[in-house]
């Protein structure tokens, strides 16, 4: 039976987005079988919606290419860590300043101490400064996809390459002598250094999910997430050479 | 080879790209972010400051570590709550700018009525009919038109979700006329 109502704008529009219950598309159904004029209503707000949708097209400008591994990369916050420690820091000197404050507190008698039992001041003999390093002459900045390589294709008879962590958004290589020559595209990254006996330093955005750096078919360093797997010394920059050290 | 395993130190907040959170994100973001950004290019009619808050919003999403029960309506609120600050902050700039830029306008002769419709293509006219609806008609409109359900709707604009197809109607009238009027420049 059909109901004695004609469809509301509500049910119309439910009917065209397919927002309707099952029992209440039933129930329009019904009355659409027998009503002429509402189902001229449903077409004409049919054609309307079609155009409507139609014109906001209109303002549209173009959908830049943007890559999920840029956005992961602005998700590392690199003022975090510092911010904790320095709020710890605080933390720490109020809560010292506090204890030496109090009448009787023990914190005076241990300072004192501290104090008298320091051994006298030593002459400090500087180191002499680090020698200075080659020039960079070459390089490149990508932004790595989720999964990144970066290629060395010959194993150099001299020369090392140091990988750094970076919150940076690039992956950076720089080449301290000329000639290599670097081809890139959004997952890989290969570095013709035949005949080169150069240094390379490499920044690794922290945030980059996965790179591995190989020379030749030898993986020399991987960062899968927040983990590190290389043969280089525990220090940063991780040191590699290109030709491995025998014990 | 010895390889040694480190911690990546500074990497706090990250996720690794095998977790589930993160090839959620990616599904995400590969699905939603289009629609997200072209929402925001419509709200705005600023393609760059589309992209920034789309990006950003998406940041977010990624810095909470977990997705939120209806990711759409969640990257929309964001979305929106960015859009409403940048657009403060620029009213307040241009509030400090106001007494110089009326002189220069009143300097200038007004256009008349025929050069300006002769300019308005459609895509201004659409432009203009966007600007002046009301904002949650405008809001509404938009966010149907990427699909969004009434459920969401209603959440994000804090709308009865019964009256929603009632809105709707009610704004893509709205829209229409404004765009009709937009031929007329009185």
């Amino acid at each position: 039976m059909m109901p004695s109502t004609h469809l509301d704008d509500e049910q119309v529009q439910r009917l065209l987005h397919n927002e309707l219950t099952p029992r209440g598309a039933a129930l329009v159904r019904d009355h659409l079988a027998g009503c002429v004029e509402c189902r001229a209503r449903v077409d004409e707000a049919e054609a309307e919606d079609d155009e409507v949708m139609g014109l906001l097209g209109r303002v549209d400008h173009g959908q830049p290419r943007i890559e999920v591994a840029t956005v992961i990369a602005r998700s590392v916050r690199p003022e975090s860590t510092w911010i904790r420690w320095a709020a710890a820091g605080l933390l720490a000197v109020g809560l010292a300043g506090a204890a030496y404050a109090i009448p009787g507190s023990p914190v005076r008698g241990w300072l004192r101490a501290l104090v008298r039992s320091a051994p006298p001041p030593q002459t400090v003999i500087a180191a002499p400064p680090p020698a200075p390093a080659a020039p960079v002459t070459g390089g490149i900045a990508v932004v790595p996809g989720p999964s990144f390589e970066v290629v060395f294709q010959s194993a150099q008879t001299a020369g090392e390459i140091r990988v750094t962590l970076t919150d940076g958004a690039d992956l950076v290589v720089q080449a301290r002598a000329t000639g290599p020559s670097f081809t890139s595209n959004t997952d890989r990254l290969v570095i013709d250094n035949s005949n080169s006996a150069a240094d390379f330093d490499i920044a690794v955005p922290r945030a980059a999910p996965r790179v591995e750096i190989r020379i030749g078919g030898r993986r020399v360093f991987l960062k899968q997430g927040s983990r590190i797997t290389t043969p280089a010394p525990d220090s940063t920059p991780f040191r590699i050479p290109f030709t491995p050290q025998t014990p | 080879m010895t390889a040694k395993e480190l911690p990546a130190g500074m990497a706090l907040g990250m996720s690794d790209s095998a977790t589930p959170f993160h090839q959620e994100f990616v599904a995400l973001f590969t699905e939603q972010f289009a629609g997200l950004r072209r929402f925001l290019d419509r709200l705005s009619g600023d393609p760059d400051l589309a992209s920034d808050l789309a990006q950003e919003s998406f940041v977010k999403l990624y810095r909470r570590g977990s997705l939120p029960d209806r990711p759409n309506a969640w990257l929309v609120t964001v979305a929106l709550n960015l859009f409403r600050n940048t657009r403060s902050t620029a009213s307040r700039r241009l509030r400090l700018l106001t007494v110089e830029r009326a002189e220069h306008v009143h300097a200038d002769p007004p256009p008349s009525p025929e050069s300006t419709t002769v300019a308005l293509d459609r895509g201004r006219q659409v432009r203009l009919a966007l600007d002046r609806l009301p904002e949650r008609d405008r809001q509404l409109l938009l966010l149907r038109a990427e699909g969004m359900s009434y459920r969401d709707l209603a959440a994000v604009l804090h709308l009865n979700e019964a009256s929603v197809g009632t809105l709707l109607a009610r704004a893509k009238r709205a829209f229409r006329e404004l765009y009709d009027d937009a031929f007329d420049p009185s």
